[in-house]
């Protein structure tokens, strides 16, 4: 496992932990005092203090940290060691993220939880919200809620980059199974270059979604770009409370459904796609870079798919009218399909997926339940794990019918080795557990409907943001009980992170964040 | 398609319906004898008596027909078990128009597959009925769970083949506890089966029910079908110690009955290192703790231990008899969920996701966590003694997605079906067919689902789905799509 060296320091004490977390808060430091000098020039209300003392605190804590501690040269070796770093540095920014909405009063201290809830909630790119009126706060700290998201996509990108496939459990180990000419050995070596090419196209997706926004009529520069983080991301917080409903535009909503869609695509293949691959840029600028991607393939498929059966499920039994029922499915769908969970819910209710019929609110629930593409910054269990349960499940039935023959799994032409299935078959059964584990804290300890708990649970695993029954798209997630919001927190952490990460933060924190004075 | 459908596949089917044929003359003969002193339901005598006949008489022709079969492949077993259970539903469903208790063919084939998959689900006017007509309906749950356990104890092994070792996911260890000799194996678990029947009927007399009324119920308990004589079912008697003679009559029933008959020969030691019985009677306890609590009254009353104890019982086991109106709040919903797709034991009459698969999930998740702390370790999983091999462990995943792909598949279709049904009620009277339970739980606003032709349908392909544990049919279908495929791409060779 390699990591770039060049950016740690030598302090007195090792501590690979403690030094992570410490160039972590620093990167946040940049985005906290953008938006304190939106908060102070906005002058929509005075929480530009609060901003300002969360600056000054991850400057302090993070200087602090990179200047007192160091990473022995043996501790960054155990993939172990990374995955656990690296979810402890993700949680120590959940807990700085906190201090704006402390500071500036968006949630009293005694309401701490609340504010955990909400900061874990963006950086985990998730989108539910405990906000009753969002509209109500400045737009300084609305910019931080939404930066937030746009840091946790940042981090997804480094984590499904450069950590998960060296454990051999996350999602680019299956990606690279398939994807042409990015074996995980080159990804290992160059994982820090690989991560940085990814981030300059996340930044300029995000440029390029702001823009497209903001060339519309009625969308300021401030709502364009808090838009466009939160779609980059896959995140789904608004600045308003109807979300997007708030604009009730047409074009507003093309521009976002494209680029929900876009991010959940796999990231490497968009890279491969504008850059080229290796050092003749072969296949740069050409479709069959996705095309030949059975997975992207069975992405746009289910998306398409999906879109036309709730359109007609909307037509036919709710009686909407064309036109809108089409509008309104392809919003939603693309919005839960790429596990980003923006609304579009308009006046009288119009948009509003939990007054449509049963029917298609299981059809939805089952969409946040597989989310978007490997290394993308979407959620959910992934489509490619989908796609290898599914020819597991075939490749079973035909060894009952000729049972010496020998069935390889193939992700195109590509053949996936037995431990990547029995990865992806785990991963699923995991994810399921949790979403039960999830259900039955929340209803039997919280007390909470358990259609809610249910669609909560499968949302907060999947990153989604909007629930089912009381927590819809134009309610939040006060409607839950304490209790039943603590659970939903954890999923969203153990769905951000990939269930392994979590598991290896709680089994091995011990050595990990031993501090070691230097002899 | 004649070299795919070749005569042993003909000769295949013909022993399979034959079986089915056979199955339903007993049947109803038996029905009709039941109903002899009783004459106010001349159509329904003649109806069962013409249709035993003539079905005994055509099952005697082609089990002829068929000749001795040799059963070794698991193609040839999941076939068998397929086209057996579908030819019985078929059948039964023209017994219930002929006795004219049932108007539509869906209807019919809903109440036969209900019968056949140990079920506790009907819209028939149970207090109508004549008493051949619920005798008919016990039998074929008793037949029903008959099948099952020769599909778990006698088929089922078969299908593994012995290079890839013991699969756990499929057979679970049951192949292990009789003889070894599928015809001695028969014999010994029919005779327990019909040992544990007896034992219930006496207890159902001693406890204050009637003679007809504790045979029909003795056969749907040890069955786990959960068909009653009484539209309220066990509830309507307003007895205590019923109550409790059916709460332990299941508990029995979603036993392994391989663990009575180690009783009887003695073997303690195997049934104390049994880990699943442990599971079971943990899950047991802790559902009847946590139902007892949230029923809203006195914990330590006996009446409310009584009826947590026999919902639960009536969940896991899922037999699906009721004594009280099946709408819970929130928590006791998700735990009456729970427990009800967790089901009984391997190698019992009871359906489910069954015990054993929930003791590999626990103990895959718990070796994952020992993988990743020490990657060097190995951690080897035993399920009562057996180690579970990797192989099982992805049987198990796939298993696991697929059993609740259906459930979800099934309430989208109730849910179409049934335009009023809430999520919550969709999604149980789904998983309740799926795991042939049979009740759904409502919510207090609920009506239950509407009696359609998709309903019906829905119901019992899940029902059958669930009953088989999924794989026979699963193969069946693919099957029969691959032999569709060649017919049609042959087809489009010769137009060419």
């Amino acid at each position: 496992m390699r990591l770039s060296r060049a950016i740690f320091t030598e302090g007195v004490y090792e501590s690979a932990t403690l030094n992570v977390i410490g160039v972590a808060l620093l990167f946040l430091s940049p985005g906290l005092l953008v938006c304190t000098l939106v908060e102070w020039g906005s002058g929509s209300s005075h929480q530009e203090m609060a901003l300002l003392g969360t600056t000054c605190l991850t400057l302090v804590i993070g200087m602090s940290l990179r200047t007192i501690t160091s990473i022995a040269d043996d501790s960054m070796e155990k993939p172990k060691a990374v995955f656990s770093v690296v979810a402890w540095s993700w949680v120590s920014c959940a807990l700085v993220g906190v201090m704006p909405y402390l500071l500036g009063d968006v949630f009293a201290w005694s309401h701490f939880g609340n504010a955990l809830f909400e900061s874990i909630s963006g950086f985990s790119c998730t989108g539910s919200t405990v906000l009753e009126d969002i509209e109500s706060n400045g737009r300084g700290i609305l910019l931080w809620r939404q930066m937030t998201q746009w840091y946790g996509g940042m981090g997804m990108i480094v984590l499904g980059v450069t950590v998960l496939p060296n454990l051999g459990v996350g999602g680019l180990k299956l990606m690279a199974a398939e994807a042409p000419g990015h074996k995980s050995d080159k990804l290992k070596a160059k994982s820090i270059d690989t991560a940085k090419s990814l981030w300059v196209i996340y930044f300029g997706i995000t440029a390029v979604i702001t823009f497209a926004l903001w060339i519309l009529p009625n969308i300021s520069f401030y709502d364009a770009i808090a838009h466009g983080f939160s779609t980059v991301a896959t995140g789904g917080f608004s600045t308003y409370n109807a979300s997007i409903g708030h604009f009730n535009s047409y074009l507003a909503e093309l521009v976002i459904v494209v680029g929900m869609f876009i991010c959940a695509m796999n990231f490497n293949l968009q890279f491969i796609f504008l850059r080229g691959q290796g050092e003749n840029k072969a296949n740069r600028g050409k479709i069959k870079v996705f095309t030949d991607s059975s997975e992207w393939k069975l992405y746009v498929k289910i998306t398409l798919l999906t879109v036309f059966g709730v359109f007609l499920l909307n037509w036919l039994l709710d009686s909407a009218p064309v036109g809108i029922a089409f509008r309104d499915s392809l919003f939603n769908v693309v919005a839960l399909a790429s596990s980003t969970g923006f609304g579009n819910v308009r006046p009288n209710g119009i948009g509003d997926f939990v007054l449509w019929g049963t029917a298609t609110q299981l059809v939805l629930l089952f969409l946040m339940a597989v989310g978007g593409t490997v290394g993308s910054t979407s959620g959910g269990m992934k489509v490619l794990r989908m796609q290898i349960g599914l020819k597991a499940l075939r490749r079973e039935l035909k060894k009952l019918q000729h049972g010496k023959l020998v069935f390889p799994i193939k992700l195109g032409k590509t053949p996936v080795e037995d431990s990547i299935v029995a990865s992806a078959l785990g991963f699923i059964s995991l994810f399921i557990s949790f979403v039960i584990g999830g259900t039955l804290v929340a209803t039997v300890c919280g007390g909470d409907d358990f259609v809610s708990s249910l669609s909560g649970a499968i949302s907060a695993m999947s990153n989604m943001g909007p629930a089912l029954g009381d927590a819809g798209p134009t309610s939040n997630f006060l409607e839950f009980s304490r209790t039943g919001r603590a659970a939903l927190a954890v999923l969203m952490v153990v769905g951000r992170l990939e269930i392994y990460a979590v598991i290896l933060m709680f089994i091995a924190p011990a050595d990990r964040l031993k501090i070691r004075k230097q002899t | 398609m004649l070299t795919r459908f070749n005569s042993e596949s003909i000769k295949t089917s013909c022993f399979a319906v034959g079986i089915s044929f056979g199955l339903i003359g007993f049947i109803t003969l038996i029905s009709a004898v039941g109903n002899f002193p009783d004459s106010s339901n001349s159509r329904t005598q003649l109806s069962l008596i013409l249709s035993g006949l003539l079905t005994s008489l055509i099952s005697a022709g082609l089990l002829k027909l068929a000749g001795k079969q040799e059963i070794t492949r698991a193609s040839k077993i999941f076939s068998l078990a397929v086209t057996s259970i579908l030819s019985f539903i078929a059948l039964s469903s023209i017994v219930y128009l002929l006795t004219g208790f049932v108007e539509t063919l869906d209807a019919a084939i809903w109440e036969s597959a209900a019968g056949i998959t140990t079920t506790a689900i009907s819209n028939i006017e149970i207090e109508k009925l004549p008493s051949s007509m619920h005798i008919y309906r016990s039998v074929s749950q008793w037949v029903g769970g008959l099948g099952v356990l020769c599909l778990v104890f006698v088929a089922m092994p078969l299908t593994v083949r012995k290079e890839d070792g013991r699969d756990l996911t499929s057979e679970g260890y049951a192949s292990q506890i009789f003889s070894r000799d599928p015809k001695k194996k028969v014999k010994e678990f029919s005779i327990v089966y019909m040992g544990l029947t007896v034992i219930i009927f006496v207890a159902y007399i001693s406890a204050g029910m009637g003679t007809f009324d504790s045979i029909c119920h003795s056969l749907t308990t040890a069955s786990t079908g959960g068909f009653s004589t009484k539209s309220a079912s066990i509830g309507s008697y307003g007895s205590g110690s019923i109550e409790w003679v059916a709460t332990f009559g299941m508990i029995f029933g979603g036993l392994n009955l391989g663990l009575f008959w180690w009783a009887w020969k003695k073997k303690f030691s195997k049934i104390k290192e049994n880990t699943e019985l442990r599971a079971y009677f943990f899950i047991l306890l802790i559902s009847i703790l946590a139902f007892g609590l949230m029923l809203d009254r006195d914990f330590f009353d006996l009446e409310t231990i009584r009826t947590a104890a026999f919902i639960t019982a009536s969940l896991l086991s899922t037999t699906g008899f009721t004594t009280v109106s099946w709408e819970f709040s929130s928590a006791m919903t998700t735990i009456a969920l729970l427990v009800m797709a967790t089901g009984a034991m391997t190698g019992s009459t009871g359906g489910g996701y069954r015990v054993h698969r929930v003791i590999m999930l626990f103990w895959y998740l718990r070796r994952e966590s020992t993988i990743m702390h020490k990657p060097s370790a190995i951690r080897v999983m035993k399920l009562s003694g057996n180690k579970v091999l990797d192989r099982s462990l992805e049987k198990l995943h796939g298993y696991t997605a697929i059993f609740i792909l259906l459930v979800a598949v099934g309430a989208f279709l109730l849910s179409l079906s049934s335009q009023h049904l809430t999520l919550q009620e969709s999604i149980s009277f789904s998983l309740s067919a799926m795991v042939t339970n049979g009740p759904g739980l409502l919510e207090s606003t609920g009506v239950g689902i509407d009696h359609n032709v998709v309903s019906h349908l829905t119901l019992s392909a899940l029902m059958v789905l669930g009953r088989l544990s999924i794989l026979p049919v699963a193969y069946v279908v693919l099957f029969a799509s691959t032999a569709l495929k060649g017919v049609f791409l042959r087809t489009t060779e010769e137009v060419e």
